[in-house]
C-alpha cells in the first residue's frame, strides 16, 4: 500500500489484539462471575469506549481539542434510532418524519453505517472551514458545533421529538454486539493512526512549520482526521442507541463531551489504548461515586448521601492526573509498546 | 532539458524599516555546493526564508528552473523540490528517528511504495541505523542535525538549503556532517549551506557568496573569497575584533524576526 509502513501496521495489529483480549476477558469474567448489573455496566463501558476512541482519532492525532464530537455521536444515535424504530411506532410517535426516514427499515447494522456516513458528511461540510483555522481558533469553533448539534436535536421536533427525546428503539445488541462493534471502531482508529494521513497529522501536531516545510498540506490532513473521527464517533453513537433505547438532546451536550474529553486526558490523548484506559478509569470512578451518592457505611460511620459525588470524583482524578502525569496514564503509548518496553527492560536486567 | 537552477533575483526585504536584504542576487546550480556567509544580521536566514516561501520579499523574484515561485507557500515550494532545514533543529518530538524519516518520505513527491525500505536506505545513508528506534529528542544534538538533514533528503529534493547546520556541533560531529553534505551533493542535489564556520564553508563549498548588511559583497571560489580584501575587512576582520554581544539589537534583529516569521503557519 502506498505510503504505509509495515512496522506501523504491525504495531496497530498487536495493539488491537491486546485490547481485544483485555476487553473480551473482562466481558467473559463478568458474564460468568458477575451480576446482571455488572454486565450492564460493562456493556455501557464498551459503548463508551467506542465513543472515546472515535474522539481520540481526531483529538489525539491532531492535538486539537474538539468540543463538537458529541454532535456527531448524536447524529449517529438519532439517525440509527429513527431507522430502527418499528415503522408502526414511528407513525404514532413521529408522524411527520420526512421521506425515507418514515418508511425505511434497513436493519440495525446498515442503519448504523448510514448514520455514520451522515455524521461524516456533516463533518466534511463543517471541516472545510474549520480545518483552515489555526489550532486554538479551531478548538473554539468546535464549541459552536456542540451548540449547533444540541440546538438541532432539541428543536427539530418532527425528527427528534425535541426535548422529550426518542423512545421505542428495539434492543438489537447485547454485550457481544457491543464488543464486536467496539473492536471494529478500535481497529479503524488504529488503522488511521498507522496510515500516511495519520502519521502526517501527528507530524503537523508536533511542529506545523516543519511539516509544511516537508510539503505536508496541514488543512488536508486535519480534514482527513476530522472526517474519519466523525464517522467513527457517529458509528459509536449509533451502536450506543441500540442498547440505550431512549434518549434526548441533553445526552449530547456539555456534560457528556467533557466526560469524553476527561477520559482522553486521563488515559493519554496520544494513543487508542489511552482512550480505552481512560474510559475504564472514569467508569470505575463514577461507579464508586454512585455508591457514595447513595450513602455508605464505613466501619460504623454512616456517610450521608452525597449527590454529585460521581462528577466530583472524575474532576478530582482528572485534575490530579493533569498535575502528576500530564501525558496520561499510558503517556500516549500504544498497547504494543507497553510490551516492547517491558521486554527491553527485562532483557536489560538479564544482562 | 537545461539543468535545474534556483535563482534569487534582486531580492529586497525590510522589517519595520530595517533593511535586511537589499537587491541580493543569488544563483544555485544543481551541480554545486554554494556557501552563504556573512556576519550576524547580514540577512542570510532572511534570504533562505524568502527563497523557501516562509517570507515574502518586498521586491525581487525567486525563480526555480525559470518559473516564478515568489511568494509561494513553503509547502508549494517544498513540493517543487526545494527542501530546507532550520537554524534550530525542528524534529517531530513525539516520534522516533525512523518515524521522522518516514514523515519525510511520505510527504515528498513520487511513488511511496516500500516506504520501510526507503527509510532503511536513508538511515544507512546518514549513518543513523543504531538510533533508528530512539525517540528523536533523546539522541545527541549532532545526531539530531543529521536526522533533520536526512528527513529533508527523504522528500527527494532537487535543492537543499541548510541553515547553519554545524551550529552547536563539536569538531568531530561537524566533520561527519560535512561528509554527509558531500554525499548528498554527489547524489545530484544542489546544496546551499549557511554557516559561520568558515573552516567548514571553505572546505566544503565550490563557490561562496558573502552577504554584509543585506548586500552581496562578493562571490567566488573559496580561495578568491578568502583573499578578497573587502571580505577580509568586513567579515573575517570583524571576527578578529571582539564579536558584538549576541543580545545587541542590531546584530540579532534579522534572526529574531525571521524566527518569528517561522512560527507563522
Amino acid at each position: 500500500m502506498s505510503g504505509w509502513s509495515r512496522l506501523d501496521l504491525l504495531r496497530g495489529a498487536v495493539t488491537w489484539v491486546i485490547l481485544g483480549v483485555l476487553l473480551g476477558a473482562l466481558l467473559v469474567v463478568l458474564s460468568v462471575a458477575g451480576t446482571t448489573s455488572m454486565v450492564r455496566t460493562a456493556t455501557n463501558f464498551l459503548l463508551l469506549v467506542g465513543l472515546v476512541v472515535g474522539v481520540q482519532v481526531f483529538v489525539g492525532n491532531s492535538g486539537i481539542v474538539s468540543f463538537g464530537h458529541v454532535a456527531f455521536a448524536g447524529i449517529g444515535a438519532y439517525l440509527t434510532a429513527i431507522l430502527t424504530i418499528p415503522v408502526d411506532i414511528r407513525e404514532t410517535a413521529l408522524p411527520d418524519l420526512p421521506g425515507l426516514l418514515a418508511t425505511a427499515s434497513p436493519g440495525p447494522v446498515v442503519a448504523i453505517l448510514i448514520a455514520a456516513v451522515a455524521a461524516a458528511v456533516v463533518a466534511l461540510i463543517l471541516g472545510g472551514a474549520l480545518t483552515r483555522m489555526d489550532e486554538a481558533a479551531m478548538a473554539m469553533a468546535t464549541l459552536a458545533v456542540l451548540v449547533m448539534g444540541h440546538t438541532v436535536f432539541a428543536n427539530w421536533e418532527t425528527v427528534t421529538r425535541g426535548t422529550i427525546g426518542l423512545y421505542g428503539v428495539p434492543r438489537s445488541i447485547g454485550q457481544i454486539g457491543a464488543l464486536a462493534g467496539v473492536l471494529c471502531v478500535i481497529a479503524s482508529a488504529l488503522a488511521f493512526a498507522a496510515s500516511p494521513t495519520g502519521r502526517k497529522l501527528r507530524a503537523v501536531r508536533d511542529d506545523p512549520t516543519a511539516g509544511a516545510t516537508l510539503g505536508i498540506n496541514t488543512a488536508r490532513v486535519r480534514l482527513g482526521g476530522w472526517v474519519v473521527s466523525a464517522f467513527l464517533t457517529g458509528l459509536a453513537g449509533g451502536l450506543w442507541s441500540q442498547y440505550n433505547l431512549a434518549f434526548g438532546p441533553d445526552q449530547f451536550y456539555y456534560v457528556d463531551m467533557f466526560t469524553l474529553l476527561s477520559m482522553l486526558v486521563i488515559g493519554g490523548l496520544g494513543s487508542v489504548a489511552g482512550a480505552v484506559v481512560g474510559a475504564a478509569v472514569v467508569t470505575l470512578v463514577s461507579e464508586l461515586g454512585r455508591e457514595l451518592e447513595a450513602g455508605l457505611r464505613l466501619g460504623g460511620i454512616a456517610l450521608r448521601e452525597l449527590p454529585g459525588a460521581g462528577q466530583l470524583a472524575i474532576a478530582v482524578v482528572t485534575l490530579a492526573l493533569l498535575i502528576l502525569r500530564p501525558t496520561g496514564l499510558t503517556r500516549g503509548r500504544e498497547a504494543a509498546d507497553w510490551f516492547a518496553r517491558r521486554r527491553i527492560e527485562r532483557s536489560g536486567q538479564v544482562r | 532539458m537545461t539543468a535545474p537552477t534556483l535563482v534569487a533575483a534582486s531580492v529586497s526585504r525590510s522589517f519595520s524599516g530595517v533593511r535586511a536584504l537589499e537587491g541580493v542576487d543569488l544563483r544555485l546550480d544543481q551541480a554545486e555546493i554554494l556557501g552563504l556567509i556573512g556576519p550576524n544580521g547580514s540577512g542570510k536566514s532572511t534570504l533562505v526564508n524568502v527563497i523557501s516561501g516562509a517570507l515574502r520579499p518586498d521586491a525581487g523574484r525567486v525563480l526555480l528552473n525559470g518559473e516564478d515561485v515568489t511568494g509561494h507557500s513553503p509547502r508549494a515550494v517544498a513540493r517543487k523540490g526545494v527542501a530546507r532545514t532550520f537554524q534550530t533543529v525542528r524534529l517531530f518530538p513525539s516520534m522516533t528517528v525512523r518515524e521522522n524519516l518516514h514523515v519525510g518520505v511520505i510527504s515528498g513527491n513520487g511513488e511511496h511504495r516500500n516506504v520501510d525500505g526507503r527509510v532503511d536506505e536513508l538511515l544507512s545513508f546518514a549513518d543513523l541505523r543504531p538510533w533508528a528506534h530512539a525517540p528523536a529528542m533523546s539522541i545527541p544534538y549532532g545526531l539530531q542535525r543529521r536526522v533533520e538533514v536526512a528527513r529533508s533528503l527523504a522528500t527527494r529534493p532537487v535543492f537543499l538549503m541548510l541553515d547553519e547546520p554545524a551550529a552547536g556541533l563539536n569538531e568531530e560531529e561537524s566533520d561527519q556532517l560535512l561528509e554527509l553534505i558531500r554525499r548528498i551533493h554527489d547524489g545530484g542535489v544542489g546544496v546551499l549551506v549557511i554557516d559561520h564556520d568558515l573552516r567548514l564553508i571553505l572546505r566544503l563549498c565550490h563557490r561562496v557568496h558573502v552577504l554584509v548588511q543585506g548586500r552581496s559583497l562578493a562571490e567566488g571560489t573559496p580561495a578568491e573569497v578568502r583573499s578578497d580584501p573587502a571580505v577580509v575587512e568586513a567579515y573575517i576582520g570583524a571576527h578578529r575584533n571582539p564579536p558584538p554581544p549576541p543580545a545587541a539589537p542590531g546584530a540579532r534583529s534579522d534572526q529574531s524576526k525571521t524566527d518569528e516569521e517561522d512560527q507563522q503557519p
